[in-house]
């Protein structure tokens, strides 16, 4: 729907610099959850954010997805500075939280229906990209089954759908994959790939290294808030003399003084 | 407006198919009227039939009555047409010269019998009836032998007098009311009496059900956040999901109202005899006057509900609101309440009154624009609260585990304290007063009161490091100009507060001691001073004003205000006092926090105490220029000299 910007500063799908956020904690006081986080996904691309729990990629994701707003440092999708035009930014994203996000008393088919008026489509085109996504993720056997009675995988190919509605250039996936079976998981993993070959960036979040090593073209290691290893899998396993990715990870973690997850 | 109408469109979706929703909504509003004018009446009437064929035995022991006395309490007995078995000779009253009704053993109405009825000599002699009073059978056979006892006292009464007097002395008058109101102003005021305090409840469960499903619920079910990331406004997202509540809570209230009516024209229940309809103009004049007031009662729920981490807690913060708006309501079921200017900007008070004369015809047009206009500006001050009611970083990120904001937790724990405090005043101060009013009062302000206020000093030292001095007199040395402010803001206040009390004298007598007629039982007016006035300027202001506003932080400034007038009118335990010293409570905190000191707060403690007190409430209205030009001048010290952050 938008195409990405030729400016070289710009052409990045998503892009930070310096980004941070803290909170106030009632035990801690003051929490760095981010800190000063340097990240840039390209156009076609899926990038990996690996880290422990609590290692900050939720918060960074919400940033980007203008849910928080960044206490210091910048981040632009699509060439969007995220603080200052949060709504065309969210025209131009996909976000897919860690819970499936659908509303238990709606089918499919009406839940993609509100949320593509939520984003403004006209109801002819809107109708025919249900259409489309029916049988793109094979929705057709439950489009008009409520949701609350869905199974796992089907409400998780529900979920890809409302967020790939209005085709944003860009998409989110926090943990996509939590929770999900084996057939539901490979789904997902089929979807991320038709995502790339659509010259679309995807980020997303998991702290399952097989799925990372499997679909990434590069990876991040986030931990204590801080983004101190990206690259591709290669580059990380040079820079730690690791063959597996779980090994990367460990070396990576214990680089950084800390025990991994 | 597109997108708040498909957001509506959306949240109506989901709610109307909730079964919960359209119980709340839809079906009980219909069948509430009708249940209780109906069912209830009739599986009452059904049980009092039932009671009525049962057979309930009498024993009686008549031998004190001379033989005609007795023949004619045996004969109004037989004659009742209820089944009722007269039998004699019962052991346990065989004797009626030992016979004790406290030393009988109960067990004996476990038998054949339900009542006895005994004869003891006297002048006159006495009829003592016997039952077993938490036995059904018993107590309907008291009800038989009562009412058919005192018949026959009455006639005989009667036929005495006339026999002796030839009318009875007692009775010199007899009294015939005729009321010649229409019957449609009748049946309108039956059904105003009823309609604001039920619409009421109907329009706050509907409400808050669907207030917290639309966000409580979705916060809950993970959907909230996607929601955030749509591209709309969180304005339009907040109304949208408002406009859908306020439908809900509107379609409750029409439905109610449309049960009362239709129970009306049918004359079931109470409207019994007189079945008829009111004037379409005075129902369509009621349901807009109080309109607004569904608006209001569907923002403050839109409101607090997305304040709430989870659909229980949204329960949980929603209860105190329903009980605090029942009360305002209750006052149109009180014949003696009439409707005027003052209580007429009142919220939910004024509008229930006006809904109530509306269907009698008594609203006239000032009042109902007066009404209309406070019901529509309480309703605005909501809906400004529902624009902020989506900021996605406080309803996402200060709710999320483990990133709560400081400042919440501390707030609660501040507020825990607070009730914490209010009660224990309650118990141990309420004791100890109980004891000796002087002296009670005395250790609860000298010692409980500061105990406490050193004890949440204690806490928020742990666990912030804040100094306890800076917590119990404020983190800033006290400016002349701020204490002079104070000063000159308390006589207004105590003028306001006799006024005030004046006033709720006319609808909601006080039975108990006023502070002037509390301060003649403690001695010299030197006592009076010190116990009534500087004691708890200190004691009090220390620990309200001192460390639980500390504790609360200053972050969020009308919360702290909010929470400090309902603690402080609390801690009075007073339903009379309630608005004054929430009123006080109010204006100190505020002054404690434009002042960064609790000293201030102090002094207008003081001066307003000692004004009531010394002045024994005689603040006379020729004074009231200068007490408004002092309190001008006060607000104008305070407000100006404000000490610079950090």
């Amino acid at each position: 729907m938008t195409t990405p910007t030729t400016d070289p500063i710009e052409r990045l799908a998503i892009r930070t610099e310096a980004l941070k956020k803290s909170f106030h904690d009632p035990e801690r006081g003051v929490v760095e959850a981010v800190r000063g986080v340097e990240l840039g996904c390209r156009y076609g691309e899926i990038y990996g954010l690996l880290g422990p729990n609590g290692a900050g990629k939720t918060t960074v994701l919400r940033m980007l997805a203008t849910i928080l707003a960044p206490s210091a440092g910048r981040a632009w999708i699509d060439g969007v500075d995220v603080a200052a035009d949060p709504l065309e930014v969210r025209r131009r994203l996909g976000f897919l939280s860690a819970s499936t996000g659908l509303y238990a008393r709606l089918t499919p088919r009406e839940t993609l229906r509100y949320f593509g008026t939520l984003h403004g489509m006209a109801k002819p085109a809107l109708e025919a990209r249900i259409d489309e996504l029916i049988d793109a993720f094979d929705l057709s056997k439950f489009v008009d089954q409520r949701c609350e009675g869905l199974s796992s995988g089907q409400k998780q190919r529900a979920s890809i759908a409302r967020a790939v509605l209005h085709d944003p250039p860009v998409l989110i996936l926090d943990e996509p994959t939590t929770g999900l079976d084996i057939l539901a998981t490979s789904d997902m993993i089929e979807f991320l790939g038709s995502r790339k070959s659509e010259s679309r960036c995807v980020l997303f979040s998991t702290h399952v290294l097989s799925e990372a090593e499997r679909l990434c073209d590069r990876i991040g290691i986030l931990h204590d808030g801080r983004l101190f290893a990206s690259g591709t899998l290669a580059e990380l396993r040079a820079r730690t003399g690791k063959t597996y990715l779980d090994e990367v990870f460990q070396a990576l973690i214990a680089d950084a003084g800390a025990p991994a997850a | 407006m597109n997108l708040v109408l498909a957001i509506l469109r959306g949240e109506l979706q989901r709610l109307v198919r909730d079964r919960r929703a359209f119980l709340m909504a839809v079906v009980l509003p219909v069948v509430l009227f009708p249940v209780l004018f109906v069912l209830f009446p009739s599986f009452s009437r059904m049980a009092a039939e039932s009671l009525d064929e049962e057979e309930t035995v009498l024993w009686v022991q008549l031998d004190a009555l001379s033989a005609a006395e007795s023949a004619r309490v045996r004969a109004a007995l037989a004659d009742t047409e209820s089944p009722l078995t007269v039998r004699e000779d019962h052991e346990a009253v065989r004797n009626v010269e030992t016979f004790q009704a406290s030393a009988l053993d109960p067990a004996i109405f476990e038998e054949d019998c339900d009542a006895l009825l005994v004869a003891r000599d006297g002048s006159p002699p006495v009829l003592e009836l016997v039952v077993h009073g938490s036995r059904t059978r018993s107590g309907e056979a008291r009800r038989r032998v009562t009412a058919t006892l005192e018949e026959l006292l009455a006639t005989d009464r009667e036929a005495g007098l006339l026999a002796t007097l030839g009318r009875d002395p007692a009775a010199p008058l007899e009294l015939e009311a005729v009321d010649v109101a229409p019957p449609d102003d009748s049946l309108g005021l039956s059904i105003g009496r009823m309609l604001p305090l039920l619409a009421i409840f109907l329009v706050l469960s509907a409400g808050s059900f669907a207030a917290l499903d639309t966000f409580a619920g979705e916060r809950e079910s993970g959907t909230l956040e996607t929601l955030l990331v749509q591209p709309v406004p969180s304005l339009f997202l907040a109304w949208g999901k408002f406009l859908a509540v306020a439908t809900i809570a509107g379609v409750a209230f029409l439905l109610n109202a449309l049960g009362l009516f239709a129970c009306a024209g049918f004359g079931l229940g109470e409207f019994a005899g007189q079945p008829g309809a009111v004037q379409p103009v005075r129902v369509l004049l009621a349901l807009v006057v109080y309109a607004p007031t569904v608006l209001l009662l569907a923002g403050v729920l839109t409101w607090i509900s997305a304040r709430a981490r989870s659909f229980r807690e949204g329960q949980n913060l929603l209860f105190p609101v329903m009980l605090a708006a029942i009360a305002p309501a209750s006052l149109a079921t009180q014949d003696s309440v009439e409707l005027d200017f003052l209580l007429g900007a009142i919220p939910i008070a004024g509008a229930s009154l006006a809904m109530r004369d509306a269907l009698t015809g008594a609203l006239g047009f000032g009042l109902a624009v007066w009404c209309l206009a406070w019901s529509a500006g309480w309703a605005l001050l909501a809906l400004r609260s529902v624009a902020s009611a989506l900021d996605a970083e406080r309803v996402l990120v200060a709710r999320a585990p483990g990133s709560e904001l400081a400042g919440d937790a501390r707030f609660r724990r501040a507020v825990a304290w607070g009730i914490a405090s209010v009660l224990l005043i309650y118990v141990v101060g309420g004791r100890l007063q109980s004891w000796s009013l002087s002296q009670g009062l005395a250790a609860t302000l000298w010692l409980l009161v500061p105990a406490l206020a050193f004890a949440v000093a204690f806490d928020l030292r742990r666990r912030t490091g804040a100094g306890l001095l800076p917590t119990l007199l404020g983190p800033r040395r006290p400016r002349a100009l701020h204490i002079v402010g104070a000063a000159l803001i308390a006589p207004m206040l105590a003028w306001c507060a006799i006024r005030w009390f004046t006033w709720q004298e006319t609808w909601l007598p006080a039975p108990e001691a006023g502070l002037q007629d509390l301060a003649s039982e403690f001695g010299g007016r030197g006592w009076q001073l010190v116990l009534l006035a500087v004691s708890p300027a200190i004691a009090e202001e220390l620990l309200f004003r001192g460390s639980l506003l500390r504790a609360m932080g200053t972050r969020r400034p009308r919360r702290v205000v909010l929470w400090q007038v309902l603690l402080f009118a609390a801690v009075h335990a007073s339903v009379h006092r309630f608005a004054v010293t929430g009123v006080l409570g109010g204006v100190a905190a505020a002054v404690a926090l434009v002042s960064g000191s609790t000293v201030p707060a102090m002094v207008l403690h003081l001066v307003y105490n000692g004004l009531l007190v010394g002045l024994e409430g005689d603040l006379r209205d020729s004074w009231l220029p200068a007490i408004v030009g002092a309190a001008v001048l006060g607000v104008g010290l305070l407000t100006l000299y404000r000490p610079s952050k950090g």
